[in-house]
Formats: C-alpha cells, structure tokens, sequence
C-alpha cells in the first residue's frame, strides 16, 4: 500500500514538513471559453461557431510542498527554436523550453532536477534530502534523471497508477482551482 | 477569457495568464489543505475513507424478474 511505503520513507530520512514536494505539470490552451456572439436568423439550423485563431498549447511545470512553497514554473512552449524571451512577464526564476508538441519528454525532464535544486529555498545537498511526490508518467521514470536527482539529493516517490484524482496533492485541490481562475483571466 | 471574446492570445500573454492563473491558485492554504486531504502530509491512513465508493448495480425490487430495472445506486464507505 502506498501509505506504507510513505511512511518507511518518512521513517528511512526523518523529513520535514519543507522536505515533501509535489509535482506535476499542466496544460493550457488559448482560445478555450471564448466563443464570440453569432447572430443568426431564427430558425436557423447551421450556425457556426467562432472562434479565436490562436490554438496555442503550453505546458507548466509545477512545484508544491507541504508548507506552501512553491517554486518557479518551467514553462514548455510549441516549436524549434527559441525565439523571444516568452516568459519576460512571468514570475521571478521561471524557466522555459520548447519542444515540438509542446509535451513533456525524458529528454526535457532530465533538466527538471537542476531547476528544482537551483530553486529550493531552503537548499539542497545530498545529506539534506527532498522528497518528491509525483506520478508514474513514463518521462519520469528514467535511470539517468533518478540517477541525477540522487546525486543532487532528491528521493522520488512515484503514485500508485490510477489514483492521482485522489492522492496527488496538485491534483486535488490547485489545479481545479488554477482551471477556475484561467477562466476568468483576461485572453 | 470568457470576458474578452474574439482576442487573439499570443504566446507570451499566455504565458503571462498562466502564469498569474498558478500564483493565484498556489495559496499556500491552498497547498497546505491538498497535502493534508490526500493524507501524504501529516501521514493519515484514513483520509480515504470517506470518499464516495464505485457505482453499484442494483435491482428494484418488486418487478418481475425478466423485466426487472436497472438502477445506479451510490453509497457511502462506513468507517
């Protein structure tokens, strides 16, 4: 059970509550819950729809732990080449990177444990040890990044499969809430 | 969005929303509620048990077998 593994981690390394993250990433489109007025005859059977051009997608990684902390986002844009500083406006210590779909990749994620060692405010080294809570997504779960996260001084616990609805604390309560303010933003 | 229909959003204003839509969620009450709901933090064994259990079949009683309904009936886990 994954409640017993849990606590012969906590048991194993003796964590702080500022120890235990959580990750996860989310995707955002543009263009979503905008539809524009149409007007139309009365009667009419076909009327179409409009909306933006833009169907613009991009990914963010996120970082929580149990105190409130999070740490800057990492934000995957569509696309080759980095064009723009696209994240100008964004918060303080965020990163970015493209990749063609957009979608996070083994190759991307190996970057992930040095933006989370160069973020974590109360620091990090192999004898002061975070624990990191995420899912079994298959980019996560490669020797060289668990290699890496070791030797920086991350343990990572992956969820059970089917159970982040309940289990992931991102899940849970933030990013419903995230989905709840997109809508009311501006765009 | 919905109050600003028909604007084109470009890849740094997205960026820049979403950026504002996670600070906006990431409260740290926020956070601190979500560890303590799912149980990982402080470790609680129990957090789950009250959640709403999995659909269940049931048939109405009182019909005759070949025509009996089909119902959807959702109950609560007792502790």
């Amino acid at each position: 059970m994954f409640y017993d593994t849990l606590s012969s981690v906590y048991d194993k390394h003796s964590y702080r509550a500022y120890h235990i993250w959580n990750y996860d990433e989310t995707g955002l489109q543009a263009g979503r819950n905008c539809c524009m007025w149409v007007i139309a005859k009365r009667g009419s059977e076909n009327v179409p729809k409009i909306l933006p051009k833009s169907r613009e997608w991009i990914t963010i990684l996120c970082c929580v732990n149990e105190i409130g902390t999070s740490i800057p986002g990492f934000y995957l844009f569509k696309g080759k080449n980095q064009l723009k500083n696209y994240i100008q406006n964004c918060e303080p210590g965020a990163c970015m990177a493209t990749h063609p779909h957009a979608w996070m990749t083994k190759e991307l994620f190996l970057s992930w444990p040095f933006h989370f060692a160069a973020s974590v405010p109360s620091g990090i080294s192999p004898n002061n040890r975070h624990l990191l809570i995420l899912d079994g997504h298959g980019s996560h779960m490669v020797v060289q990044t668990i290699e890496e996260a070791n030797n920086l001084g991350i343990d990572l616990l992956t969820l059970p499969t089917h159970t982040t609805h309940r289990l992931k604390p991102l899940d849970v309560s933030v990013f419903g809430a995230r989905c709840m303010n997109g809508k009311e933003s501006r765009g | 969005m919905a109050k600003n229909p028909g604007v084109e959003v470009k890849r740094f204003e997205l960026a820049e929303l979403a950026s504002k839509a996670v600070k906006r969620a990431l409260t740290p009450s926020n956070i601190k509620a979500s560890f303590k709901r799912t149980g990982i933090w402080p470790l609680n064994y129990d957090s789950l048990m009250h959640d709403t259990s999995c659909s269940q079949v049931f048939h109405v009683d009182g019909q005759e077998e070949g025509n009996a309904q089909i119902g959807v009936k959702v109950q609560e886990v007792d502790d």
